[in-house]
C-alpha cells in the first residue's frame, strides 16, 4: 500500500470514529453515546472496567480504536480496512464505552504475537478472559477448532448448522433468538454488521464454491450465530467477513466484465452504499441517548432542594445514574406498572421508593412505553398530586406532591 | 403467421382491452378508496415540487417511506388535466404495456407468433390481470411492465444493455419490485451452476449491479422504515389482523380460478419441460423468476393480488411455449387440422372461463369507490376543522377529499402505533358502550365519527351501538352515511 493510500484510510477512519463524538460534542450532549456506556463507567466487572476507572476520559474507545487500526494495518492492506472501518460495527466499538473495544487489540495483537512466538501469545489469553469470559472462551475454541481439528469441524456439521438454526429461530437456554436480534447496522443495530459487506462475503463464497474450505464457512457461521449473542465477539467475526468482501471485490475489479458499463456503474454503486452507510450510522450515534435535554432535565431534579429519587425507564438507567447524584429507580418499557391508571395501584411503589420526579422523554411517549397517553401516562397528565416542572423538546420532569407520597 | 398480421392482431388486441378497461374505469366518476393516496402524493409533489414524506393527516400525522418515481411522473398530468382523469387514464394506459411485453417475450422464448398472441391475450384478459388496478392508480401499474421491460432486456443482455440499465433503474425508483427479478436471477444462476449449464457471464454482472443498486435505492427510500422497524420493514408492518385478513383469501382453488386453468397447465407444462428435458436458457430465466414470485408469496413479501399477477403474466408467458409444443405436435399428425378444432375449443373455454369471470370481476371492483354521499360528507367535513374517524379503506378518501386527519388507513409502514389505532378503530365501531368509545376518541382528539356503509360492512353493525347519548350529536346524513360530532371529551384537564 502506498504512504499516501495509508494516509487515506487513517483519515477515513479518523473521521468514521471522530465524527460522531464531535457532533455530539458540538450538540452539548454527553460525547459518549448509547447508555449501555455507563454501565461500564459505574460498574467494576472487567478489565475494560478496570482501564476506565484509571483513564476516565470518553476518548479512551477512540484510542483504543487507534491502537486496533494500527494492530489491523500489519494484517490488511486493501479494500478490505476500508470494508471494515465503515462497518457500524466497528463505529460504535470505537466511540462507545465497551467491552469488545478492549477484546479486539488483544485479540488481534495476540494473533501478530502467535504468529512470531506462541507461547508468549498465550500470556494474552488471561486479558481476554478479565474483558470477557465467554468471548474469551468462544475464542479459544474456535482457535482449538481451526488449527487442531478442520476436519471434525466437516463432522460437526450437521449438528453445527442444526444448532446454528435452532438458536436462530427459538428462544431458549436464556437466549434470545436470532430473528429477534439485529445484526445489521442497515437495519438499525447500533452494534451490527454491514448487510451490504455480508452481500459481498457470498458473492465471493458463491465465486469460489467448488474451492472454499468448507470448515471455514461453517467456523465463521457458527461464530456469526454466536456473536448474535455475544456482542463482544462481532468485531472478530467481522474479520474474516471482510477479506472475503474485499477479495470478491477486488476479483470483480481485476475480471474482465462483458457488461464493462455495468462494471462502472457497479462499483460506483458500491461507494455510494458505502457512504450512506456510514453516513447514516454516524447521525444514528449522533442522536443517540443520552442527550442534552436529558441532562439538563436530571440537573434540574439535582437542583431541586427536595429529596427523593428519580423514576424512569430502563432505557436510561445508567446515563442517569451517571449524571445524576439522586437514586435512580428504573423500570422496563414493557412492564406492567407504565399501564396502571389507578393511583392507588401506584402509591405503594412510589412511597416504597421514595420517587419524588419523574422523568419522561420523546421516545417515551411515543411507541417505546406509551403509544398515546395512556397508561400511567395517562395518570399523570390528569391527577393534580404530579405536577410538570420542566418540559423541554419532549423530555419532562414531573414532581411528585409530598401529600401524596 | 407473418409478422404484420401478429402486429396488427396485438395492435387490436390492445385497443379492445385497453378499451374495455378505460370504458370501466370512466363509465364511475371517482377512483376507488386507495386511489386517493396515489392522488395525494402525486398532487403534493405538483403543488410543492417535493414528495410527502412528512404526512400530518394520515394515522393524525406520521412519516412516510416510499418511493417516488411514480407520483413524479404523475404529478404533471394531475396540473395539466383533471386530476382524477389523469389518474384512471394514465395508470391503465402503462398497464396496458404489460400485454405488449408479455407478446414481445413469449415471442423470444417460443419463437411462434400465434403463440405469443394468445399468450398475450391470456394475459390481458384472466380475471385477476384484467380486473385488478383498474381503478385504484397503483404504482405497480407502472411498476409491473418495467419489471416485464427489464426480463425482456434481460433475455439478451449485451445487445439490450442500455434498456436493462434504464427498466431496472426505473423499476428500483418505482417499487421494490426489484428484488423479485434480484431472487430470479439469483435461482437462475444456481440452477445453471447446478446442471453445469454453460450461462453467459453477463447474467451474473447484471445480478451484481441490480443486487447492490436494488439495495441501494431501497435504503434511501425505505431507510426510515428500516432504522425504525428492521427488517420488519420488509412486511410492510402490517398488524398480524390486517395480514392474517389479506392472506385468508388465499387458497390453492382460488388461485387456480384466479390465474386461470390455461396458464397454469400450459405454463406448468413448459416449466417442467424448460427444467427437465430442454432447458432452453431464457425459458429457464423466465421460471426462476415465476419459482422466486411464488416463494415472495409464501414468505409474504408481496401483496396476495400483486403476486398473483405477476405469476399470472409470467405463466402466460410460459405458457405461450405450450402452446407453440401443441401446434407443433398437432402439425405432425395425420390430421393437422385438428389444431384448430383444438384452438377452437380452447378458446371457447378461456371466453367462458375467463373473459366472462374477467369482465364480472371488473364489474365488481369497481363498486369499490366511495359514494357520492361520501364526496357531499367530504365537502361538509372541509368546513370544518375536524380529525375524523372513518374506516381504514376510506382513510385516503377523506385525507385527499376533506383535508382532514383521520385515524387509520391502509399504509401501515413507519406507524408505531398502527396495530393499536386498527384496533381502536375496531372498538368504537363495535362497542356497545359510550364510555370505552368516548375515552378512545378523547385520547385521539377526534372530533367526528363517519358512519357509512363501508363502516357497517368491515365492522359488521348496522349502527353505532351506544348512541343515541348526549355527547354525540348526528350533523350530517345522506342516505346511510351519517357524521356524528363528539361533544364530550373524558380527558380532566
Amino acid at each position: 500500500m502506498s504512504k499516501q493510500n495509508k494516509l487515506l484510510i487513517w483519515f477515513l477512519f479518523l473521521i468514521a470514529i471522530g465524527l460522531p463524538l464531535l457532533i455530539r460534542y458540538l450538540n452539548g450532549a454527553p460525547i459518549t453515546p448509547l447508555d449501555s456506556s455507563y454501565a461500564h463507567v459505574l460498574g467494576n466487572t472487567s478489565l475494560y472496567d478496570s482501564l476506565l476507572h484509571i483513564f476516565t476520559t470518553p476518548f479512551l474507545p477512540l484510542i483504543l480504536g487507534l491502537i486496533s487500526f494500527f494492530l489491523l494495518t500489519q494484517l490488511l492492506r486493501g479494500y478490505d480496512i476500508v470494508l471494515f472501518t465503515i462497518t457500524p460495527l466497528i463505529i460504535t466499538t470505537f466511540t462507545t464505552y465497551n467491552a469488545a473495544a478492549l477484546f479486539f487489540p488483544i485479540a488481534i495483537g495476540m494473533y501478530l504475537i502467535f504468529r512470531t512466538n506462541r507461547y508468549l501469545a498465550l500470556l494474552a489469553i488471561p486479558l481476554l478472559v478479565f474483558t470477557d469470559a465467554l468471548a474469551a472462551s468462544a475464542v479459544v475454541l474456535f482457535t482449538i477448532m481451526y488449527a487442531v481439528r478442520q476436519r471434525l469441524l466437516l463432522i460437526l456439521a450437521p449438528a453445527v448448522l442444526a444448532a446454528s438454526l435452532i438458536i436462530s429461530f427459538k428462544s431458549g437456554f436464556g437466549l434470545t433468538s436470532l430473528a429477534y436480534v439485529p445484526l445489521f447496522g442497515e437495519f438499525g443495530s447500533v452494534f451490527g454488521y454491514s448487510f451490504f459487506i455480508l452481500l459481498l462475503g457470498v458473492v465471493f463464497v458463491v465465486q469460489h464454491w467448488r474451492t472454499i474450505n468448507a470448515a471455514h464457512i461453517l467456523l465463521w457461521l457458527l461464530a456469526f450465530v454466536l456473536s448474535g449473542q455475544l456482542v463482544t465477539l462481532r468485531p472478530l467475526v467481522l474479520l474474516p467477513l471482510v477479506v472475503y468482501a474485499a477479495q470478491a471485490l477486488s476479483e470483480l475489479e481485476k475480471k474482465k466484465w462483458h457488461l464493462s458499463f455495468l462494471k462502472q456503474a457497479s462499483f460506483l454503486l458500491l461507494l455510494c452504499l458505502g457512504v450512506f452507510v456510514l453516513i447514516t450510522h454516524v447521525k444514528l450515534l449522533t442522536e443517540a441517548t443520552p442527550q442534552a435535554e436529558l441532562i439538563d432535565v436530571l440537573a434540574h431534579a439535582d437542583a431541586d432542594p427536595r429529596e427523593g429519587a428519580i423514576l424512569t425507564s430502563s432505557m436510561y438507567e445508567q446515563s442517569a445514574k451517571q449524571y445524576s447524584s439522586r437514586e435512580i429507580v428504573t423500570i422496563d418499557n414493557d412492564d406492567a406498572f407504565w399501564d396502571l391508571v389507578s393511583i392507588t395501584d401506584i402509591r405503594a411503589f412510589i412511597k416504597e421508593n421514595n420517587i419524588r420526579f419523574i422523568a419522561i422523554t420523546p421516545d417515551m411517549t411515543h411507541g417505546d412505553v406509551w403509544q398515546r397517553d395512556e397508561g400511567f401516562r395517562f395518570l399523570i397528565l390528569n391527577n393534580d398530586k404530579f405536577i410538570n416542572v420542566q418540559n423541554k423538546d419532549g423530555y419532562e420532569l414531573w414532581l411528585v406532591l409530598k401529600e401524596f407520597v | 403467421m407473418d409478422k404484420k398480421t401478429a402486429g396488427a392482431i396485438l395492435a387490436l388486441l390492445l385497443i379492445v382491452i385497453g378499451g374495455l378497461r378505460l370504458t370501466f374505469v370512466l363509465s364511475e366518476p371517482l377512483l376507488a378508496y386507495d386511489g386517493y393516496n396515489e392522488l395525494r402524493l402525486a398532487s403534493h409533489i405538483a403543488e410543492t415540487g417535493l414528495p410527502l414524506y412528512d404526512d400530518p393527516l394520515s394515522y393524525l400525522g406520521r412519516e412516510r417511506s416510499y418511493s417516488p418515481l411514480y407520483y413524479f411522473i404523475l404529478a404533471p398530468f394531475t396540473l395539466t388535466l383533471d386530476p382524477i382523469i389523469a389518474l384512471k387514464t394514465l395508470p391503465n394506459l402503462f398497464y396496458i404495456i404489460t400485454i405488449l411485453l408479455v407478446y414481445l417475450i413469449a415471442q423470444e422464448i417460443a419463437k411462434n407468433r400465434g403463440a405469443s398472441l394468445i399468450a398475450a391475450a391470456l394475459a390481458g384478459l384472466t380475471p385477476i390481470t384484467f380486473s385488478q388496478y383498474l381503478n385504484d392508480a397503483s404504482p405497480y401499474t407502472l411498476a409491473i411492465p418495467l419489471f416485464l421491460l427489464t426480463i425482456y432486456a434481460l433475455l439478451k443482455p449485451k445487445e439490450r444493455l442500455t434498456l436493462l440499465v434504464i427498466s431496472s433503474v426505473l423499476l428500483s425508483l418505482t417499487s421494490p419490485l426489484v428484488f423479485l427479478l434480484i431472487g430470479g436471477l439469483a435461482l437462475f444462476l444456481i440452477l445453471g451452476a447446478v446442471e453445469k449449464l454453460s450461462l453467459d457471464s453477463s447474467y451474473a454482472e447484471v445480478l451484481f449491479f441490480l443486487l447492490f443498486f436494488g439495495l441501494w435505492s431501497t435504503l434511501i427510500f425505505y431507510k426510515q422504515a428500516f432504522l425504525e422497524q428492521g427488517f420488519n420493514a420488509v412486511w410492510a408492518y402490517i398488524p398480524e389482523s390486517v395480514l392474517t385478513q389479506y392472506f385468508s383469501e388465499f387458497t390453492l382453488v382460488g388461485a387456480v380460478s384466479v390465474i386461470g386453468i390455461i396458464p397454469l397447465v400450459f405454463g406448468g407444462y413448459t416449466a417442467y419441460h424448460a427444467l427437465f428435458t430442454r432447458r432452453a436458457h431464457r425459458t429457464l430465466l423466465i421460471v426462476s423468476t415465476t419459482v422466486a414470485t411464488i416463494i415472495a408469496l409464501l414468505l409474504r413479501v408481496l401483496p396476495l393480488k400483486t403476486g398473483m399477477g405477476i405469476l399470472t403474466f409470467l405463466l402466460c408467458i410460459l405458457a405461450a411455449q405450450g402452446f407453440a409444443h401443441l401446434s407443433r405436435f398437432f402439425k405432425k399428425t395425420r390430421i393437422p387440422q385438428i389444431r384448430y378444432w383444438v384452438g377452437g375449443t380452447l378458446l371457447l373455454f378461456f371466453v367462458f372461463a375467463s373473459v366472462f369471470p374477467a369482465l364480472s370481476q371488473a364489474a365488481s371492483e369497481m363498486q369499490d369507490t366511495p359514494t357520492t354521499a361520501h364526496v357531499s360528507a367530504a365537502h361538509w367535513l372541509a368546513q370544518y376543522d375536524a380529525t375524523i374517524l372513518a374506516t381504514p379503506h376510506e382513510g385516503f378518501f377523506f385525507q385527499y377529499m376533506a383535508g382532514t386527519p383521520t385515524l387509520t388507513d391502509e399504509n401501515f409502514l413507519l406507524v408505531e402505533n398502527a396495530g393499536v389505532a386498527y384496533e381502536d378503530t375496531a372498538t368504537i365501531y363495535r362497542t356497545l358502550f359510550v364510555l370505552p368509545a368516548l375515552e378512545l376518541l378523547s385520547n385521539y382528539d377526534i372530533t367526528h365519527i363517519v358512519f357509512s356503509d363501508e363502516a357497517q360492512n368491515t365492522f359488521a353493525r348496522d349502527e353505532l351501538k351506544f348512541l343515541p347519548h348526549s355527547c354525540f350529536e348526528q350533523v350530517f346524513q345522506q342516505g346511510t352515511l351519517k357524521i356524528y360530532e363528539v361533544h364530550c371529551n373524558v380527558k380532566t384537564e
